[in-house]
């Protein structure tokens, strides 16, 4: 399929006509509309699509409601009618495909999708096509199922990393539509069929059963079985559907809270700040506590120093008198054995008496001594209070308790300026998040969370109930096995329309998994070869494919690489797409909106250059962040067969015109 | 000298005293913080700032509010003993007497400085100079 014009009308921003054409040269197969982010990109995807399959997608590809589709300026002027012309070929057929709504005759304002009246008009070489099989013949040029594959936002591409995880929700979505695009689905609905087939001729065969004894338990078996089954099948089918409004709740609080993604941030700010300031209080007071610790006994501290000379003049003054006493006693020694001398004058050495003047000498000397002795004289009471008094002031210790009042006083003055600027920062954060509601946000993320839990219970619940019914399903072929074989039963027309069936059923089942294995095998070469050209690592071995389609980069040493980048995760994704549509389609447009958001240059000019060889037509809806006209232009300058611009008209209203 | 049982300050001190209490210990709400301080540990601290600084303290211009047993603020006699030693106390004064006009001064100044800043400077009086 190649697209060749659009006509746009009141489409979303676009208001009134615009028309595009499409490059139809072989090498010159690029289409390049630039545009700013908010001007129209995404719209004029949804353009194609809606002109496809009537239907345009927003966020968590949510259908976008037809009020919201007519321009509103436009609508603000009455004129409520939409519509997209698509001009295409296929297989050398011209088609022309229009799709329109206007608002419904009686309906004054249009409030939802019913207020409008869509009309699909197709021709294909001229022919116009009837109601019915407009559809048939879209499906047959590009099933709506895989237009995600041919229309896609290169944003939501880190989507595909779904596709590595076990039992994700999104993924399995994903999965199921790789599979409708690969055409896995032709084998799963010849399955489907042959199973409800088998169901009916089993029912015909238990009626012809009721009057076999020996079938008759069986056919009671199957029938209890056939109505488990009803009720399981009921089961998943109410599980699906809580399934599908939890995540559209999930979805919409990941919406609202996208939108507050920057309060949030900030919230999380004033939340760290709190809990710093917290800790510093914290610590404050336990610095004060301690500081009135230390408090207590700086007086101590204080005379300490000056107490040291006061105690060493003490201890001087105490051993001149201690030193005094012993003088005295030796002088009182010596006066003693003076007055002996003078009582008994005989000399202890010779046994003569001591002459009278000597006599006299020894009187004078006792007369000095007394007088000296005098002088040495000590009251011990001096000497008691002075040991008291060293006593009183050893008790003044210090350990050091100023100094450590000091260093804690230096402490607390930095954590009090570090407080100080935490409230003026908190001060800050509260006046940009005054006007929203943090606690409403904390509540959102909270559901948020509870949700999530109760999503992954679901999971768990239909996956065992699937479980359940797949065994009973075993059973039940079981059963009708026995049936077929039980007398009178065995060679009847509904024994033998059971058993094909059944045989028809397995080999659909087998079919189904030997298709998949080979269409996975080819995904994985072809997504291969397309990444060794994207990206920039040589060293890579290739990619791995896994039973969901997710692909894993495998490095020169043939290990998965277990960490990538936004930029690599990229670029796995767009060798997916690739490998995809090589599987799928030999031809086909590929529409991408901003593909290369999350690319570094080189990354980028490696996909510049890859893209044209990706389709037969690429339509790149890029802004000129991701392709600077003036540099990456050359890359791939000769493939460019069309280049369009998105202008502003107003805030609310875009249009496209051609560029050179 | 007869040497007073009891000691204090004048009631404007004492008044002064109360202030600082409040202001140096714990708010009365306060969870994390259990150590307080008793007016025994400032009125002390105040005689000590005034021994080391050899200040000349005037006598109590008002009535003593005198509320201290000498036995409690002092009991191993040890402010008594640096005054004594150091003869720092003049001899018409009683050495308890001296140190009451040593913390009549010292918690004036406390509170000036409290006023004056604040918060008390305690880097000002305690860190070592030399």
């Amino acid at each position: 399929m190649k697209l060749q014009e659009l006509t746009i009308y009141n489409f979303m921003p676009y208001k009134g006509e615009q028309n595009i054409e499409f490059p139809q040269h072989e090498t010159q197969n690029v289409m390049l509309l630039f545009g700013d982010n908010m001007r129209g990109k995404t719209s004029f995807l949804n353009s194609i699509r809606w002109g496809f399959y009537g239907l345009a997608v927003g966020r968590h590809s949510r259908p976008i409601p037809r009020t919201h589709l007519v321009n509103s300026i436009a609508a603000s002027d009455d004129d409520w009618s939409m519509s997209i012309m698509l001009k295409f070929t296929h297989e050398n057929r011209q088609y022309e495909l229009r799709r329109k709504i206007d608002k419904k005759n009686h309906v004054s304002i249009p409030k939802n999708d019913g207020d409008f009246e869509e009309s699909v008009g197709l021709k294909i070489n001229n022919q116009v096509i009837t109601g019915d099989l407009i559809i048939n013949e879209i499906n047959q040029v590009a099933p709506e199922e895989i237009s995600r594959f041919f229309l896609f936002d290169g944003e939501l591409l880190q989507e595909y990393e779904n596709l590595l995880l076990e039992g994700d929700v999104q993924g399995e979505k994903i999965k199921e539509h790789i599979e409708q695009t690969l055409g896995v689905p032709a084998l799963i609905n010849g399955r489907n069929e042959f199973t409800k087939l088998l169901t009916d001729a089993r029912r015909i065969q238990a009626r012809d059963a009721k009057n076999s004894s020996e079938a008759k338990t069986h056919v009671e078996r199957q029938r209890v079985n056939e109505n488990r089954q009803i009720t399981l099948e009921k089961d998943i089918s109410d599980l699906e559907f809580l399934q599908r409004d939890v995540q559209k709740q999930i979805d919409d609080i990941e919406d609202q809270l996208k939108n507050t993604e920057a309060v949030q941030k900030k919230k999380h700010e004033l939340d760290i700040l709190k809990s710093t300031r917290e800790t510093i209080e914290t610590q404050l007071a336990y610095d004060a506590d301690e500081q009135r610790k230390l408090f207590q006994d700086i007086w101590k501290d204080v005379l300490f120093k000056g107490v040291q000379p006061l105690v060493n003049k003490l201890k001087s003054k105490r051993d001149s008198l201690l030193n005094a006493t012993k003088a005295k006693a030796v002088l009182d020694s010596k006066i003693s054995e003076l007055h002996k001398s003078l009582e008994m004058p005989i000399c202890p050495t010779c046994t003569q008496n001591i002459p009278q003047k000597e006599m006299d000498g020894i009187e004078k000397r006792i007369i000095q001594l007394k007088a000296e002795a005098e002088l040495s004289h000590v009251n011990f009471d001096d000497i008691t209070e002075i040991n008291s008094q060293i006593d009183n002031l050893s008790k003044i210790k210090s350990n050091n308790e100023g100094n450590r009042v000091c260093e804690l006083v230096a402490k607390q003055r930095k954590m009090q300026v570090s407080i100080i600027k935490i409230e003026t920062d908190l001060d800050d954060i509260e006046e940009e998040i005054k006007d929203f509601d943090t606690d409403q946000i904390m509540r959102q993320r909270a559901k948020k969370e509870r949700l999530g839990n109760q999503l992954f219970k679901l999971d768990s619940d239909i996956k065992e109930t699937k479980v359940s019914l797949n065994k009973l399903g075993e059973a039940q072929a079981h059963i009708s096995a026995l049936i077929s074989k039980s007398t009178g039963i065995q060679g009847q027309s509904s024994t033998i329309r059971v058993n094909l069936y059944q045989d028809l059923e397995t080999i659909f089942k087998t079919g189904i998994n030997e298709l998949r294995d080979a269409l996975r095998d080819q995904v994985a070469d072809y997504a291969s070869n397309a990444f060794s050209e994207l990206t920039t690592e040589k060293t890579y071995a290739g990619l791995e494919i896994n039973k969901n389609y997710g692909l894993s980069i495998i490095d020169h040493t043939g290990q998965v690489l277990k960490e990538r980048s936004a930029g690599a995760e990229q670029i796995v994704a767009l060798s997916l797409i690739d490998g995809l549509n090589k599987t799928a389609r030999k031809t086909g447009p590929i529409v991408m909106d901003t593909p290369l958001g999350r690319l570094d240059p080189k990354h980028r000019s490696n996909v510049l250059k890859y893209l044209p060889k990706m389709a037969d037509q690429v339509i790149l809806l890029v802004h000129e962040g991701e392709i600077d006209p003036s540099r990456d232009l050359s890359n791939f300058a000769d493939r460019i067969g069309a280049r369009y611009q998105i202008e502003r008209v107003s805030a609310t209203e875009s249009k496209i015109v051609r560029s050179n | 000298m007869i040497e007073p049982k009891r000691i204090g300050l004048t009631p404007l001190a004492a008044q002064q005293l109360d202030e600082l209490l409040v202001e140096l210990n714990p708010a009365p709400d306060s969870k994390n913080e259990t150590a307080k301080l008793i007016k025994f540990d400032i009125y002390r601290l105040a005689v000590a700032l005034g021994i080391k600084e050899n200040k000349s303290p005037p006598a109590l211009n008002d009535k003593s509010n005198t509320v201290f047993r000498v036995s409690e603020l002092d009991p191993d006699k040890t402010l008594f003993t640096v005054v004594d030693c150091l003869g720092s106390c003049p001899n018409e004064t009683s050495i308890y007497g001296y140190i009451e006009q040593l913390a009549e001064q010292g918690i004036k100044e406390f509170y000036e400085h409290l006023l004056q800043r604040g918060e008390l400077p305690l880097t000002d009086y305690l860190l070592d100079k030399e």
